[in-house]
């Protein structure tokens, strides 16, 4: 027999996993125009096709996949399939697409439009332009439809990210996409249908795209979807300059501005904000980059970790935050931000520390025997200064290399700043014509996996381990977290993986950031300031 | 004059060649093609040369090694599978069908591309030529006859300070004091026209895109003006030192007719070395004006499709803009013949 008590903990229970789950605040309410700073025009609309950052924008309010995150969790919940089944050895992926799901255009949505949204990935006569995403689905051999709903994903070898390949696949149309005619395929860059929230509503070439709400989207009647875009609207303007973004948000021209430490701090003030417009500063786990100066492992005055060490000690990164990121960065202390659950928190900065730095590069035998003010070592029978050249792909951050410069002068390191146009950047990159590089990683995903930076065979010519940084522990531990699909013991493999890395001293690595800025109107409302993993634009609304 | 002009058209076609061949080269020759820019892309999660202070290529969790089928589907979907100079002679064949080709980065024909920027650059083109050859020649006569007055230095102070800005920089100055809402919120920010637009009658649509106009154009024309006034005073005073003006002046002709109609004339010819440049007025385009008031134009996308290494557009723009350039030199030649009698090509 159940008591009053038990009923109650039950429903308790019941009400509150269900509220973990569901995101979004009963508050909130449907309708309104959102106008929404997308950046800049995307180039093209075609989702198999397109490659920048403003088009996924546009696609991700259209087109849905399998699959999404929860931005409070960042486990995986169901989107167009509402389950799936994971085989034991985590090779094969079985999804079950959801029922009464609409295109845009009217049709249901079927097996064969997710089998063809991964069939013309990897199509090998590159029918439809897909060249830049096949690398994702290079681990993927198949799709294969198993059922009226169902299509299995097979992988050719054990991987944790496979899931996440799949899971997140774009589903296109095929209808649309599989054989265009020569006047439909001259539409494809601007026009989308999809399955999602939005309808794209209307593209003007230089001035912005609308999408309207789908009122018939599948997740309206999904009572843990309900709570999710809410805008009736979404105005996408296309404003590039920073400052005219921010003029714009004053007028209200603009709902919400992402804004940078420095826009946050100087260019936030007047009789409007904390009226009509409200300038946010907050926290979430969402990845940050960080950047870094890489120095050439194969260079001959980089060789000794000591050396690296030293140069380390002779940034003075304290005083950069200070000055340029008004004390709102953390000096990173490895190849990861420091947020994450795989950065290794027993690693300590390697802070500004000039003496030590001296005495490290004593020790290496490095000493000014002609006293020319710079540090000269015999190395080979050959007299070797310590000078190097650090090249430099952003005007912007060459102020920051210019503090470096001063401070390692005084202690007889010579270091020249190079800014070099991208293009030419990487190409030094490719073919190692460099000392030392200054750069940065962006965030990536919130699982880390490291070998496309830290793996030793990244360092071919292509790859992104341009500092030929090897260790062979490290591989190992690399290799061995990629096929552990268990997270928390691929926490362990990593931390170790963090702590090493950050112990060889490959990079002088820069800052992680602490916050994230951003501002927004009055019209706006939200639950919070931000989610777990995202800021969770998609759970905020209008007021009427 | 018929030969003249005859011989100048065909000259055209050699000069050219040549131009198209050197940019081609060029552009070949210069680190990143687009189809490393691809690769770059898919290394490096596409974030580029804007990749900010903070971050300059992402981190994106796969195997690092693009596998040569990847470059070889790469290769082939952008023609690049053949050796430079067959390409050369393919862009060539194409440009006498006027088929400049498909851009890499919007997947449509480079015409189309250029046509859809068109409309933005022109109708600045077209108005600010039209405004500072309006103001400018008055003005640049009227500091002339006055010279050494108090208007005149006053004005060269005003000029000289217009020159000094940067048209950007006056951008930003006017954006934020007259429409930004904090000052005065006299203008809207950017954008060619509102987004009520649509919906609005003829004589509105006509007001808005006025509205919308003024503080991008004065931030196009500010450099120009300056120097289209000085140059025009200049060219007058120093024709008015000569003899002939001397010999008017001593028959006992009024000043203005000595002015206006004697000595304006030959001043007008170096202005009138520009006047073939009025077809580049198709093209006008400044790319940090762009930016700043959000117009979609040519300035912008020439420095994108430079960035993007997207060959056909920059091949297609430079093409048409040399022939431009070209054909307006060649009004400018005939121009000389109509205000300076001694010239004569025949």
């Amino acid at each position: 027999m159940l008591t009053t008590k038990k009923i109650i903990a039950i429903l308790t229970l019941a009400v509150l996993s269900i509220s973990t789950l569901a995101v979004g605040s009963p508050k909130a309410v449907k309708g309104g125009t959102f106008k929404y700073n997308l950046g800049q025009a995307p180039t093209t609309l075609n989702p198999l096709s397109s490659t920048d950052a403003y088009a996924s924008s546009v696609q991700a309010y259209i087109i849905e996949g399998l699959a999404d995150r929860n931005p409070e969790t960042y486990e995986w919940q169901p989107l167009l399939a509402k389950s799936w089944e994971i085989s034991k050895d985590g090779t094969e992926y079985t999804f079950t697409l959801r029922d009464g799901v609409k295109w845009h255009d009217g049709k249901p949505l079927t097996v064969q439009d997710v089998k063809f949204s991964f069939d013309a990935i990897v199509d090998p006569t590159n029918k439809y332009k897909t060249a830049q995403i096949k690398p994702y689905y290079e681990n993927i051999a198949s799709a294969d439809i198993i059922g009226k709903n169902k299509i299995k994903f097979v992988a050719k070898k054990k991987y944790f990210k496979n899931f996440d390949v799949v899971a997140g696949l774009s589903v296109v149309p095929k209808h649309i996409y599989e054989n265009p005619t020569e006047k439909q395929q001259k539409k494809l860059n601007k026009t989308l249908i999809g399955t999602g929230p939005y309808k794209l509503d209307g593209y003007r070439r230089g001035k912005h795209i609308t999408l309207t709400r789908n009122k018939s989207w599948w997740g309206a009647k999904d009572s843990k979807r309900a709570k999710e875009y809410n805008f009736g609207t979404i105005l996408m303007r296309f404003v590039k300059d920073g400052t005219v973004a921010i003029q714009r948000l004053q007028k209200g021209d603009l709902d919400f501005n992402g804004l940078t430490v420095e826009e946050y701090e100087r260019k936030t003030s007047g009789p409007q904000w904390g009226k009509s417009v409200f300038k946010v500063k907050t926290q979430n786990k969402a990845p940050t980059g960080y950047g870094f100066i890489g120095w050439n492992l194969k260079d001959k005055l980089f060789k000794s970790k000591n050396v690296r060490v030293a140069l380390y000690h002779l940034l003075d990164r304290e005083k950069m935050i200070e000055k340029f990121r008004f004390g709102m960065s953390l000096p990173a202390t490895g190849p990861l931000y420091v947020q994450s659950i795989y950065a290794n928190e027993k690693v300590k900065p390697i802070l500004y520390n000039p003496k030590l730095a001296l005495k490290l590069l004593r020790k290496e035998g490095w000493a000014d025997t002609d006293k020319d003010g710079i540090l000269d070592k015999m190395i080979n029978g050959q007299k070797v200064k310590m000078s190097f050249t650090i090249l430099e792909p952003n005007q912007e951050f060459v102020k920051y290399l210019t503090i470096y410069k001063e401070d390692a002068k005084k202690a007889g390191v010579d270091i020249n700043v190079k800014f070099v146009e991208w293009n030419t950047f990487i190409k030094k990159l490719d073919e190692r014509s460099f000392e030392a590089v200054r750069l940065a990683w962006s965030g990536g995903s919130i699982d880390w996996d490291p070998k496309q930076v830290w793996h030793s065979s990244s360092a071919t010519a292509s790859g992104s381990n341009f500092i030929s940084y090897s260790n062979p522990k490290v591989d190992k531990l690399i290799d061995e977290a990629r096929v552990e699909l268990d997270q928390n013991k691929r926490v362990v493999l990593l931390k170790e993986v963090y702590k090493q890395i950050a112990d060889d001293v490959p990079y002088a690595f820069f800052f992680n950031e602490k916050y994230r800025f951003y501002g927004h109107s009055d019209r706006l409302k939200r639950e919070k300031d931000t989610y777990q993993f995202d800021l969770g634009l998609n759970y905020w609304w209008i007021k009427k | 004059m018929f030969n003249y002009i005859l011989r100048r058209i065909l000259l055209m076609i050699p000069v050219l060649l040549g131009i198209t061949v050197v940019t081609f080269a060029i552009i070949n020759v210069a680190p990143g093609s687009p189809i490393e820019q691809k690769i770059q892309q898919m290394r490096f999660g596409g974030v580029g040369a804007d990749g900010g202070g903070n971050a300059g290529m992402s981190n994106s969790s796969k195997d690092s090694a693009i596998s040569e089928e990847v470059l070889d589907a790469l290769k082939k979907q952008y023609g690049f599978d053949k050796p430079v100079h067959i390409r050369y002679w393919i862009w060539l064949k194409n440009i006498s069908k006027l088929d400049f080709g498909e851009s890499f980065t919007y997947e449509e024909p480079v015409l189309d591309v250029v046509s859809s920027k068109f409309p933005v650059s022109l109708q600045f083109g077209i108005v600010s030529l039209l405004m500072s050859y309006l103001i400018c020649i008055p003005l640049g006569v009227i500091k002339a006859i006055k010279n050494g007055t108090k208007f005149d230095m006053l004005s060269s102070v005003v000029l000289s300070g217009m020159y000094s800005i940067p048209g950007f920089m006056l951008g930003i100055i006017l954006i934020v004091f007259l429409a930004g809402g904090a000052f005065l919120e006299w203008f809207p920010v950017g954008e060619l026209y509102s987004d009520e637009y649509y919906d609005m009658t003829l004589w509105e649509k006509v007001l808005d895109r006025t509205h919308h106009f003024i503080l991008p154009l004065i931030s196009y024309m500010i450099s120009q003006f300056t120097v289209l006034t000085l140059l025009m005073k200049n060219s007058l005073i120093e024709e008015i030192k000569k003899d002939y003006v001397r010999t008017a002046r001593a028959k006992g002709l009024s000043e203005k007719v000595v002015y206006l109609k004697h000595a304006l004339r030959n001043a007008l010819i170096p202005i009138v070395t520009g006047i073939g440049s009025f077809l580049a007025v198709f093209f006008a385009g400044s790319l940090l004006i762009e930016t700043i008031f959000q117009l979609d134009g040519m300035g912008l996308l020439g420095y994108q499709s430079l960035l993007e290494r997207d060959y056909n557009v920059i091949m297609g723009l430079v093409f048409i803009q040399s022939l431009i350039m070209l054909v307006g030199n060649l009004i400018s030649d005939l121009c000389y013949v109509l205000v300076d009698p001694r010239i004569d090509f025949s």
